[in-house]
């Protein structure tokens, strides 16, 4: 039979519509009856992407995961079909699902780390895939189709890669690695979970570019799952937006983008950070004409992590009332920087000088005012805070730990913090638990700031939390700088809101300053090759930045092994 | 992505609100503790006899005036068994309160400062642990004479490294989240820490081990008695009675059941409230 045979039959496969993916009516309904997806409509034509855009909690996971027929315990479809490849999936047994998934649809996880058996070598695992979705091939096939898949996703494919464990992969290598499982086995459909979530803007942009070419060189269907919509423009051909379990806003990706006409989409839109430069002067200049003497000064500060250097030679300052913007991948140092400073790491040599006296290296060992002063806010919402204390006896405790005073004012200082950062009385007497991501955020700054500190280190602090409630926590910040003069060490990898926030930037690389200065003129005018990458490959809305910039670069090799 | 975890977050607490009688394991346990306490405490005042007056021949099958016979000396079962539960009952939660107590304490310390303080106590832990509770007792006891508080607080104190290993694990833990760190970046002692931070998230380990130490303080008892080192008669007593007519097992069963199937239900109703009450904390820690 010639290629025509193979495309009727690919045709009546799916059903003679031309689809790879056809969802109708999707209800899904968890234990309670509580309803968590609502009559989702969307078809994906082969060699397509549509972007799937909701914030946590929305039921975009919920409806990728219902593509290869996966439900999470407790949830079930109450109404609508499933049609991928041509096949309903609410009508496949285990056995049938099996032979699904892995072959003819697959999935691309968020994290590749935790994906992989760290006790397999990358080449053991790909071939266990290719096994279990294709049994016929023999086994020379089989390797032949390892080396292949390693190939087209630009990874070495010889036997010398192939035996690397996942540790001694980049975490950039090991998403392409992923790929290569996925795309492996010729799937027609591949969901693709936030698969840059954890990784560095180069990265991210070289893996964009693959998840592109790849689907339309095999002609697969993506499901691009996703809570940052700046990542889409290049990469989806249809966009659909997702808010409580139903679909507000569906189409074809630059008229969404350009032109959203639901009010959610546009709030989606507003709220992702743009390079919004500062005008040369502002910010960091208004510093300088007052020039104030700094708060925390930092001179030629090395750190090691189990005698294994991660900073060297670091040199930073920061004035009253100033926001400074460390930037750094993962691995970069930038949480040991933040750690060192506020006493939780003591590893490591050179000076740190608070308000002009040295600054202990253990919290244990400074003194009451210091601690005060000095506050930490953590990545994670979810871990920073006790479980088991209410949100008031949280903030209590780090106000009695810094200040001496009688528990109602312990009390009336809490409730006062909680007015700050905008949440009600009413949610002081709750648990964690019952707090969205970003309530607990606000919690955790709350807590930062019923000590009254002078300098508060936010490490990734919005990482952790979708673009909407990233802006409102961002704002927040901003505007109890303006009402308390609080100074800020913003520490992050997200340099578009970098460029909204900050006075100053360091951008670090492998423990050392790749670059320093006025956040205007390093983002404008980077210096050094490293963060003129940096600034190109960040994903942005509008179009005639980045993506333009980065048109121009050829990327080169993803991170080196270590 | 965190989708998954917040949509569960609003069930769990639905499901630890309603309560722990709507449970119908811990309702059995309830039942089970209950029926214990009151054959143990209100039993002494509704038995027909004394516990050591005759009431018949040894070994006697039930009759009229013993409802399950007498024992190897002529008492009547059902009086002594309605004595002997007050012991069981007094001893063993307080022998596993001092066990928890301590062992908790210890086990917190060790977990949070680690160093050498871990080193040491875990160290001591396993001196203790190396011996058999049994040993260990009458080591004690042969010096110190035999009282009834003496062996409770023996029992106790053999429970704490065991305990204190179970809760040093769960701290290790709980001390790596951030809010422990952040506790320690504003300079919060470790004491406050230990009490305010890391106990309340460590409650479901720390009920978990009081039943099965119920259970253990029971058993240890009961062992003590059969070995004659327990409890002296003529007091009555749940373990020293299956001791005493154990010989006239094929004769009399009653005499040695039917104080088994009380410590039976005594420990099962236990584990199954600890189980219960633990559960219901940690639908609570889990978020």
């Amino acid at each position: 039979m010639s290629a025509g045979g193979t495309s009727a039959e690919n045709a009546s496969r799916a059903g003679g519509t031309g689809y790879a993916v056809e969802v109708s009516g999707l209800t899904v309904e968890v234990t309670g009856g509580r309803v968590i997806v609502d009559g989702v409509n969307l078809s994906i034509e082969p060699g397509r992407i549509l972007g799937l855009v909701g914030e946590s909690g929305s039921g975009k996971t919920t409806v990728a995961m219902a593509l290869l027929g996966y439900l999470r315990a407790g949830a079930r479809i109450t109404a609508g079909t499933v049609v991928t490849d041509g096949v309903d999936v609410a009508s496949l047994d285990a056995e049938g699902l099996r032979a699904l998934r892995g072959s003819r649809v697959s999935y691309v996880p968020q994290d590749p780390r935790a994906a992989f058996n760290p006790a397999l070598r990358i080449g053991d695992q790909l071939l266990e895939c290719i096994a279990a979705a294709a049994p016929e091939l023999d086994a020379q096939t089989r390797g032949a189709r390892v080396a292949e898949a390693l190939e087209a996703v630009g990874l070495p494919a010889d036997r010398q890669f192939q035996s690397r464990f996942p540790h001694q992969l980049s975490g950039g290598q090991l998403q392409r690695v992923g790929i290569a499982i996925a795309v492996a086995p010729r799937p027609r459909v591949v969901v693709w979970d936030e698969p840059t979530t954890g990784l560095d803007v180069i990265t991210q942009h070289r893996i964009l570019q693959l998840v592109r070419s790849l689907c339309s060189e095999y002609a697969i269907a993506g499901l691009y799952v996703t809570h940052d919509l700046a990542v889409l423009p290049d990469l989806a051909d249809e966009l659909a937006v997702m808010r409580h379990g139903a679909i507000v806003e569906r189409g074809g990706a630059d008229l969404v983008l350009s032109d959203p006409q639901h009010p959610y989409t546009k709030q989606l839109l507003a709220a992702v950070p743009g390079f919004r430069m500062l005008a040369a002067g502002e910010g960091a200049g208004g510093a300088e004409a007052a020039a104030p003497a700094p708060v925390l000064e930092v001179s030629d500060l090395s750190a090691s992590y189990r005698k294994h250097p991660v900073l060297r030679g670091v040199d930073l300052t920061v004035a009253p009332g100033e926001c400074v913007a460390i930037v750094g991948e993962s691995g970069s140092g930038k949480t040991t920087l933040s750690r060192s400073l506020i006493g939780l790491h003591h590893e490591y040599t050179g000076e740190v000088r608070w308000r002009g006296k040295p600054l202990a290296s253990r919290a244990a060992r400074r003194g009451r005012e210091e601690r005060r002063q000095l506050q930490y806010i953590f990545q994670s919402p979810h871990s920073a805070l006790n479980p088991r204390a209410t949100v008031l006896d949280s903030i209590v405790f780090a106000r009695k730990t810094v200040h001496s005073a009688r528990p109602a004012q312990h009390r009336a200082a809490a409730l006062e913090a909680l007015r700050m950062v905008e949440l009600s009385s009413e949610k002081a007497e709750l648990l964690p638990a019952k707090l969205s991501g970003g309530e607990r955020q606000r919690v955790a700054i709350a807590r930062a700031l019923v000590a009254e500190p002078e300098l508060v280190i936010c490490d990734e602090i919005t990482s952790a939390l979708d673009v909407v409630v990233q802006q409102r926590i961002m704002d927040l910040l901003m505007q109890l700088r303006d009402t308390t003069g609080v100074s800020y060490l913003f520490v992050t990898h997200n340099i578009a809101l970098v460029s909204e926030i900050a006075d100053r930037v360091l951008v670090l690389k492998s423990g050392r300053i790749e670059e320093s200065g006025p956040t205007s003129r390093v983002l404008r005018h980077p210096e050094s090759r490293y963060v003129q990458d940096l600034v190109a490959f960040t994903p942005t809305l509008d179009a005639a930045g980045g993506a333009e910039a980065a048109a121009r670069r050829t990327p080169d090799e993803d991170g080196a092994v270590r | 992505m965190t989708a998954p975890r917040t949509e569960f977050v609003s069930i769990a607490p639905a499901r630890a609100r309603r309560g722990l009688l709507r449970d119908p394991l811990a309702l059995t346990g309830l039942v089970l503790v209950v029926f214990t306490l009151l054959v143990a405490f209100v039993g002494p005042f509704v038995a027909p006899y004394a516990i050591d007056a005759a009431a018949g021949a040894p070994f006697a099958p039930p009759g009229s005036s013993t409802p399950l016979g007498t024992d190897f000396l002529g008492q009547d079962v059902l009086s002594r068994l309605l004595h002997g539960g007050a012991s069981v009952v007094w001893t063993s939660l307080t022998a596993a309160l001092i066990g928890v107590l301590f062992g908790a304490v210890v086990g917190m310390i060790a977990g949070f400062r680690r160093g050498v303080i871990d080193e040491v106590l875990m160290r001591i832990s396993d001196v203790v642990l190396s011996l058999p509770t049994i040993v260990f007792v009458l080591l004690f006891v042969s010096g110190l004479g035999r009282s009834l508080w003496l062996l409770t607080l023996l029992i106790g104190i053999s429970h704490i490294p065991q305990v204190a290993r179970v809760v040093r694990g769960a701290t290790v833990e709980v001390a790596s989240r951030e809010f422990i760190e952040q506790a320690q970046a504003i300079g919060a002692g470790w004491p406050r820490i230990i009490v305010k931070q890391i106990a309340p998230n460590i409650m479901s380990t720390i009920t978990v081990e009081f039943g099965i130490r119920v259970v253990w303080s029971i058993v240890a008892m009961a062992s003590l008695s059969m070995i004659g080192q327990g409890i002296a008669p003529p007091a009555a007593d749940w373990g020293l009675m299956v001791n005493e007519n154990r010989t006239g097992l094929t004769i009399q069963p009653i005499a040695v059941l039917a104080p088994v199937v009380l410590i039976a239900i005594y420990a099962l109703g236990t584990n199954l409230l600890a189980e219960a009450f633990s559960r219901r904390v940690a639908s609570k820690e889990g978020a």
